[in-house]
């Protein structure tokens, strides 16, 4: 491919063109965190490119719905996307394990085993025959488990308990015997709020205080089972990325890592602010979910997650990297974060 | 000018039991889709009870009525149109207007949905593509398919529509009188 | 000249569709021819164009929507078993012997129709095949009937539920999600905030009528004999389907059901009420089944018609520069409302309800919001504005299906004068509801905290 002509002596300043990119989101435009994400991934490829790339972000419904990022970048509509690969679930049965999966890694330990431990390879491996290259671009931290118009006390009051939990999380509920329900993003808040459904899980604090969930449930309670580290991702279409010279590509690959570590610095400021004020100013009651309860959501999680592995011979070696990661930084974690955090 | 069973006439009625028949034949769905949403919804408010593959498919039915319902409105001039002038017009012309825009517009938009659609209908059933939420449905490569479906049987009942305007042109006098716009119009 | 080709494209596509080939069709194969030219004279790229699949994908699979057929077969349903017709000859016998008792039957089962089916063109004609022949043999006033019907006709993209509600809902709660993350407002929300004006025009409505007729009794004379009506026969006609209504709107407003579960069950309940009435029949069943699926595929072919549209207005940059022109206009957010109002009350005249919402709203809304514009407040003044612009001669929609139903001794600017009077009302209503935002978006917040 034929490089725009750098200009040695800097000011003849003759045309070098921009490589204009398009980055649609699964997000609204200036959705908190991860909207907020998306954009300052752009931002960073634009100033690291020094000007000879210009990213776009589209939000959600701009150009498609949400859940068409995927196909939309796959077949070079636009150049790139920022989403979640538990979106994909029904393309690739698999991709969740690169997201997040319930009572799986952590931020810190999802960056080890996708940067380090061989995830990031397994992954780009699973979205490369459809034409897309896959990094991770952000990270949310430990989620909550959601809001509550009933308490909980017990596996009991989890029976036909009706809440709005999709993915995986959903699964796992349902086998404990809740009622998962579908509801619409723009019909979640009345459906909370006027009782046709007892609870929803969200984000964290930053964006369920932003969402005013709080005004819609009683009850906030903790920890996010289902999402312990859910990393974002940005997909980049094979074609366009590679197009670009080798100094661009390192520059978008670098920038993806800037924005998963600036992500996760960013909510874990806004969550302990927002958090705050739910309970200070909002008067929110923050709850734990009973032993008993995540005792069982952990049992029924590790079915659920090892049948993924069952799908074919490339998800069973997702599984086994992914299991095999997790059981060794658990032991490690555990006399290192968990022992510290204990003492705290 | 032909007769009833001339290839020109036997066309025109293949092409247009198609439409009617997919038409008619999704129609009866919408029942269904009637009662699996009353049902799921005193299911879900009486007994606690939900089934994400039924509200999947309740979303599907009616996805598949529309694109499947399309060719067989056009059949039934049911699609609107605004008809400030085109009432007015005399046969002949709404002949015209109708051959053109079925030129124009219907074939060149359902060429246009067939071929932007195809690529994707072709991944989804390669991988085999199911819904992504937990106890959803499978096989969303058939949902997908419909927008091929709905092309075909456009272009189908678009051809079947040059046809008939064909037929109208040719049967209306080209300087169509005044009289005789208002006798049809009354 | 680049800023102005969508501004271009559009009035070129207004102008295609005036040669009245179907809407849905004209308006993604006008864009795509003018596309195409963009395409050859490099001013798009068109692999943009392949996200037409994307969102054509997004609309099948929108929740929210499929409120529509629901809706969409409860209307029908109830118009074919004759629950509407019955509905009307029952409450004219009520008030019969009132002065202008007739034409108050007419707006409020206008009102009650309006639940249901909310296509302009279905309930004007519907209204107008019922109730005009009632109305001029009684001697009403030639004016003040088709006004009235006309109004009345209208009436039931206003008052809740209704299908325009449900779309104008979805539209502008899409643009809220692309403006902020939370908090968003949907249908049901709308519907809540449409109750207030809504009846506020019903009222304003029977209260022109009821001085009309008091002023002068020969526009709208009582009936000579009333004939007795058995309690039975109220029940029947009358209470059962008020019973669906409540309990169609109640759903929603309790929160036991979200629009589209509301719509199922009041589907349901109008084949209950057509068993009930012995109307029920086979035939008359697919014959609902038939009719709700071309109507539907009407509904949903114009929206992927819209969409195509869009993608190639935004393709071309028409988004932003009506994003410019917007914000730079004067008078900020106030001078934007009006100026947005204005256009869509000219669209009014040769598009249809659901044509403008999917192809203005998404363009302006996102636009109109980021400015501070309440969601509700905006959702209630379009619909509001949009049926005011059905009613208005020469060129509103209302009064071009009446006139098609409407007999031939009754002269066409019969029909415009009869109008004016329910225009006049309309624009106050609008005033009102433009000083004092909270005729809309009060009662969602009583029921919202
Ligand atoms: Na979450
Ligand atoms: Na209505």
């Amino acid at each position: 491919s034929s490089e725009p002509k750098e200009c040695a002596t800097g000011q003849a300043s003759s045309k070098v063109d921009v490589i204009e990119w398009t980055m649609i989101t699964t997000w609204p435009k200036n959705f908190q965190g991860l909207g907020e994400g998306a954009e300052y991934l752009a931002q960073k490829i634009n100033e690291l490119s020094g000007g000879r790339m210009k990213v776009t972000v589209m939000g959600a419904n701009d150009l498609v719905p949400a859940l068409e990022v995927f196909d939309t970048v796959a077949a070079g509509t636009v150049q790139m996307g920022h989403g979640a690969s538990y979106y994909w679930k029904g393309k690739l049965p698999v991709a969740p394990i690169f997201s997040a999966v319930p009572f799986g890694l952590n931020a810190q330990e999802m960056n080890g085993w996708l940067y380090k431990g061989g995830g990031l390879e397994l992954w780009q491996e699973l979205y490369q025959p459809l034409g897309l290259l896959p990094m991770p671009a952000g990270n949310t931290g430990v989620q909550m488990a959601g809001w509550f118009n009933k308490e909980i006390n017990s596996l009991d009051d989890i029976q036909g308990l009706k809440m709005r939990i999709p993915g995986l999380g959903g699964e796992v509920f349902k086998r404990a015997g809740g009622t998962p329900e579908l509801i619409p993003g723009a019909e979640l808040f009345s459906a909370l709020n006027r009782g046709r459904i007892d609870a929803t899980e969200w984000v964290g604090p930053y964006n369920d205080l932003a969402f005013g969930l709080h005004k819609a449930a009683k009850y906030y309670y903790y920890p996010g089972w289902h999402e312990p580290g859910t990393t974002l991702e940005a997909i980049i279409n094979l074609d366009a990325f590679n197009a670009l010279p080798d100094d661009l590509q390192a520059i978008v690959k670098a920038a993806c890592t800037l924005a998963n570590s600036d992500m996760l610095a960013y909510f874990t400021e806004k969550n302990n602010q927002a958090l705050e004020s739910l309970v200070n100013e909002h008067n929110v009651q923050l709850k734990k979910l009973p032993e008993d309860v995540l005792a069982r959501f952990e049992a029924l999680s590790h079915d659920v997650v090892k049948e993924l592995a069952a799908t074919d011979a490339f998800a069973e070696r997702v599984y086994q990297s992914y299991s095999n990661y997790k059981k060794q930084v658990y032991d490690w974690h555990k006399v290192s974060e968990q022992s510290f955090y204990s003492l705290r | 000018m032909w007769t009833q069973n001339s290839p020109w006439n036997q066309i025109k009625r293949g092409l247009s039991w198609i439409s009617r028949f997919s038409g008619k034949g999704i129609a009866y769905l919408t029942l269904l889709m009637v009662l699996a949403m009353f049902g799921s919804t005193l299911m879900s408010n009486l007994f606690n009870i939900n089934f994400i593959w039924l509200q999947e498919s309740v979303t599907w039915i009616h996805a598949a009525v529309f694109m499947m319902g399309a060719a067989y409105t056009l059949q039934h001039n049911e699609h609107v149109r605004v008809d400030i002038f085109y009432h007015r017009f005399s046969a002949r012309t709404q002949a015209s207007i109708d051959i053109a825009g079925t030129l124009l517009f219907l074939l060149p938009v359902s060429v246009f949905i067939l071929m932007t659609s195809w690529n994707y209908v072709m991944r989804s059933w390669q991988l085999t593509e199911s819904s992504a939420e937990a106890g959803g449905l499978p096989a969303v490569y058939l949902l997908k398919t419909l927008t091929v479906v709905m092309p075909v049987l456009l272009i189908i009942e678009g051809l079947h529509q040059l046809m008939i305007n064909i037929d109208k042109w040719r049967a209306s006098p080209p300087q169509s009188s005044i009289n005789k716009t208002q006798e049809r119009s009354s | 000249m680049m800023e102005w080709l969508p501004f271009i494209m559009f009035a070129l596509v207004c102008l295609s569709l005036m040669a009245g080939y179907p809407v849905a069709f004209s308006l993604a194969g006008s864009a795509l021819i003018f596309a195409g030219i963009a395409v050859a004279f490099d001013w798009i790229n068109p692999v943009l164009l392949n996200a037409s699949f994307n969102r054509t994908f997004g609309i099948m699979n929108n929740q929210v929507l499929v409120a529509v057929p629901l809706f969409v077969f409860m209307g029908i349903m109830l118009e074919r078993a004759k629950i509407a017709e019955n509905l009307l000859e029952t409450m004219a016998r009520l008030f019969g012997g009132l002065r202008g008792g007739l034409a108050i039957s007419v707006i409020i089962v206008g009102m009650l129709l309006a639940a249901s089916t909310g296509i302009v063109g279905a309930t004007v004609v519907t209204m107008g095949m019922l109730s005009l022949p009632v109305m001029l043999k009684r001697g009403y006033d030639e004016s003040l009937s088709t006004g009235t019907i006309c109004a009345s006709g209208t009436l039931g993209q206003i008052i809740p539920p209704s299908i325009v509600l449900i779309l104008l809902g979805e539209a502008i709660s899409s643009a809220y999600r692309s403006s902020y993350g939370g908090d968003p407002v949907n249908v049901g929300d709308l519907f809540i905030g449409a109750l207030i004006p809504g009846v506020l025009l019903v009222l304003a409505y029977m209260a022109y009528v009821l001085i009309r007729a008091f002023i002068n009794p020969s526009l709208a004379p009582k009936a000579e004999h009333t004939d007795s009506i058995s309690m039975a026969q109220v029940i029947k006609s009358l209470l059962l389907p008020l019973i669906l209504i409540f309990i169609v709107l109640g759903s929603i407003l309790a929160g036991a059901a979200t629009p589209t579960e509301a719509a199922a069950i009041g589907a349901a309940g109008a084949m209950l009420l057509a068993i009930v009435q012995r109307q029920f029949s086979w035939e008359r069943l697919k014959d609902v089944m038939f009719s709700t699926t071309r109507t539907s595929s009407m509904v949903f072919m114009i929206l992927i018609g819209a969409s195509i549209f869009s993608l190639v207005f935004r393709a071309l940059g028409g988004d932003h520069q009506v994003q410019v022109f917007l914000t730079e206009m004067p008078g900020g957010v106030v001078g934007a409302v009006i100026v947005v109002m204005l256009v869509m009350f000219l669209l009014g005249f040769i598009l249809d309800f659901i044509e403008i919402i999917y192809v203005v709203v998404p363009i302006v809304a996102p636009i109109l919001l980021q400015m501070g514009v309440d969601p509700i407040w905006l959702g209630i003044m379009i619909a509001l504005n949009l049926q005011t612009s059905f009613l208005t001669p020469p060129f509103g929609f209302a009064l071009f299906y009446l006139r098609g139903v409407t007999p031939s001794s009754v002269p066409t600017g019969k029909i415009y004068r009869g109008a004016l009077p329910f225009i006049a009302i309309q624009v106050v209503l609008l005033i009102l509801l433009g000083v004092f935002p909270e005729l809309a978006t009060w009662l969602p917040e009583q029921l919202g905290d």
